[in-house]
């Protein structure tokens, strides 16, 4: 990185002859880019274990190399016929796709009605939503547990759709709201001259104008709730209903963990992450910080 | 909402939308019906009342904001009222709940583990933010200003800094249960990354989560800003995008270094963002639940979620929830400090 950078400060577009500047490697640049990546190696290091982990044999689990003197791929098959891996998989599946769904279809109306209007109780509206982030879902846990349980519906899936979608609302009304604030109502207006009635404006005009920063909230929402864990952990008590975060743990028992076996869970429970991340990673800084900053 | 776009489609029916009633204004009753028919099937003489516009007002707040407030007091604002009225009482799983009054709370002032767990969250608390919004700070401004000064730029960023900022921000995506399920691994004693690292060098590497409550401390910290510290670069870099470069400049040519600048004109513009973040981290650090439980063992260390979450295994709802309104009095005394120390005039640009 350090000579490419060199290189490119070296044939910057000088056409006035000039004494040629010795450009050599100045030690100051050179160690700022050796922390840059040594800190990105610590930083990635974590996961590089993971992995190896998820494909060490039994018998090598307590050594300390760094690599494993076979691999065992079959890992990744044991752990899915052994445990409730599959179950624990579809129920995320459907959980994070749920969820997803209803905070989309629930969020657009309300950040767009937010955006456009002012109605007398809009700032209250943003304050609710932001001050409710503030909730820990610990302190929420026995209230939820106790909803929940009255209505006979603890271990059910909708349980966990509706507790990740209501988390998830704030943050999406709140990215969408500044999404659509910064589209200008002067084009749903012309499209309402021009006879489209208000709903329709804000399908045919402004969704498509906001698109980027509704993709940002649903793989968002989608991330945050596969992810999701303390609702999982106190809703669900039967091991095929829990979802991938908490079955997981199923893998660290009392006294001995199954490093491989859980790691090779833990790995099938991010690639569908990192899929989606790498998807949005262009929209995070512009989507995330819409709203913050300034 | 899926019928009315396909209402939006269709040609309007005749029966329905046409103004063949008499002159008289309309009732009650159809207009009960419009709340829920599309404009084009609402009958004209319905239509061009005066009372249809503010109908049409009201009906987009039902539609559009009833839902998700609906939505958000069952999910959000009643267990937490909930939380609050169970706090006063004993309640334990069984139909009765008595009212106890202050007992709860009295309990946990003698409760010694709620201490020993509150401390600690309370460490956290203050020290995870400060390091990692310096961290984070630092790598943002690297990021964003760190590079060597080219030509015609009086800041630019190091090579290759969105690498940095997804290698960064990556943790922020895993799974909590994930990122501590890792590091209990890292961290483990005898078969573990770190300690395996240790031992090439020549340092016999502690027990970092079986022994001492010290090491296991800065093992949270660690992994602490290790999962948060990417949303504050990012959050960080874009805040510093935002500053107009001809400050920069300006620095520049009066002779400010690359510390100078950062202290002088950077952090001061920056500085709202900070302050949220600093507030959104302590939060975080508050809630470090599912790190503790599933990385460190029981008899180490505890944070206060933690001995809430115990407290719920056992059945003591009544008590469980009085830590619950703890954690968020915690909480928000937090903010409002952050709020009222972090306070200062607001620079536009």
């Amino acid at each position: 990185m350090a000579t490419a950078t060199a290189t490119r400060g070296s044939t910057a577009r000088t056409p006035k002859p000039r004494p040629p500047k010795k450009r050599s490697f100045k030690p100051r640049t050179l160690v700022i880019t050796a922390v840059a990546w040594l800190l990105a190696a610590l930083f990635l290091a974590p996961y590089l274990e993971m992995v190896v982990t998820a494909l060490r044999p039994k018998n090598e689990l307590r050594d300390r190399t760094y690599l494993p003197q076979n691999f065992e791929w079959s890992n990744f098959i044991e752990v899915w016929k052994e445990s409730e891996l599959g179950q624990n998989l579809q129920v995320t599946l459907l959980v994070a796709g749920g969820a997803t769904l209803l905070v989309l279809l629930v969020s657009l109306p309300a950040a767009y009605y937010t955006a456009r209007m002012r109605f007398r109780g809009r700032k209250l509206f943003l304050l609710l939503v932001l001050v409710t982030q503030m909730f820990q879902p610990t302190a929420l846990l026995v209230g939820l547990y106790r909803e929940f349980h009255q209505l006979g519906m603890l271990n059910s899936v909708w349980t966990l759709i509706f507790t990740n979608a209501a988390f998830n609302l704030a943050f999406a009304v709140w990215i969408l709201t500044a999404y659509i604030s910064s589209i200008p109502p002067e084009l749903e207006e012309a499209a309402m001259v021009d006879g489209a009635s208000r709903f329709g404006a804000m399908v045919k005009v402004t969704l498509p104008l906001a698109l980027p920063g509704v993709v940002t909230a649903v793989i968002f929402t989608f991330i945050t709730s596969w992810n999701e864990f303390v609702m999982g952990l106190t809703l669900t008590t039967e091991p095929d209903k829990q979802p991938l975060t908490v079955g997981i743990n199923n893998f660290i028992g009392a006294y001995t963990v199954e490093w491989n076996y859980l790691f090779a869970a833990s790995v099938v429970a991010i690639v569908p992450v990192i899929v989606l991340f790498a998807f949005i990673e262009r929209h995070v800084v512009s989507g995330l910080t819409a709203g913050s900053v300034k | 909402m899926s019928t009315e776009i396909r209402a939006d489609e269709r040609p309007p029916k005749e029966g329905e939308s046409g103004s063949t009633g008499a002159q008289k204004p309309p009732g009650r009753l159809l207009f009960a019906a419009a709340v829920l028919l599309p404009p084009r099937f609402t009958p004209q003489r319905v239509r061009y009342d005066r009372r249809y516009r503010t109908l049409d007002k009201y009906r987009f707040i039902v539609g559009f904001l009833a839902i998700p407030l609906a939505f958000y007091g069952l999910f959000v604002i009643s267990p937490f009222l909930q939380a609050i009225y169970y706090s006063f009482t004993d309640w334990s799983g069984g139909p009765v709940a008595n009212f106890i009054g202050f007992d709860n709370y009295v309990k946990m002032w003698n409760d010694e583990r709620f201490w020993d767990s509150t401390v600690t969250s309370v460490t956290l608390l203050v020290v995870a933010p400060v390091v990692t919004l310096v961290l984070g700070m630092f790598f943002a401004y690297m990021i964003t200003a760190g590079g060597r000064h080219r030509k015609g730029q009086a800041v630019s960023g190091v090579a290759g800094s969105s690498l940095y900022k997804v290698v960064y921000f990556f943790p922020q995506v895993l799974s909590v249960a994930i990122i501590a399920v890792i590091w209990g691994r890292v961290f483990n004693t005898n078969s573990g990354l770190l300690n395996g690292s240790l031992d090439l060098v020549g340092i016999d590497g502690p027990a970092w989560l079986g022994g001492e409550y010290s090491w296991a401390l800065i093992a949270m910290l660690t992994v602490l800003s290790w999962s948060f510290v990417g949303f504050y670069v990012v959050l960080f870099s874009a805040a510093m995008g935002s500053i107009p470069r001809d400050i920069y400049e300006a620095a520049l040519l009066d002779g400010a270094g690359r510390s100078r600048t950062f202290f002088g004109v950077t952090l001061p513009l920056i500085w709202d963002t900070v302050r949220t973040g600093w507030i959104y981290m302590g939060i975080q650090a508050l809630d470090s639940f599912a790190i503790v439980l599933v990385m460190m063992p029981k008899h180490v260390l505890k944070v206060t979620p933690v001995f809430l979450y115990e407290r719920f295994q056992e059945g003591q709802y009544g008590y469980a929830t009085s830590i619950g309104v703890v954690l968020l009095v915690l909480s928000v005394v937090f903010s409002l400090i952050i709020m009222r120390v972090g306070s200062r005039d607001r620079i536009e640009f």
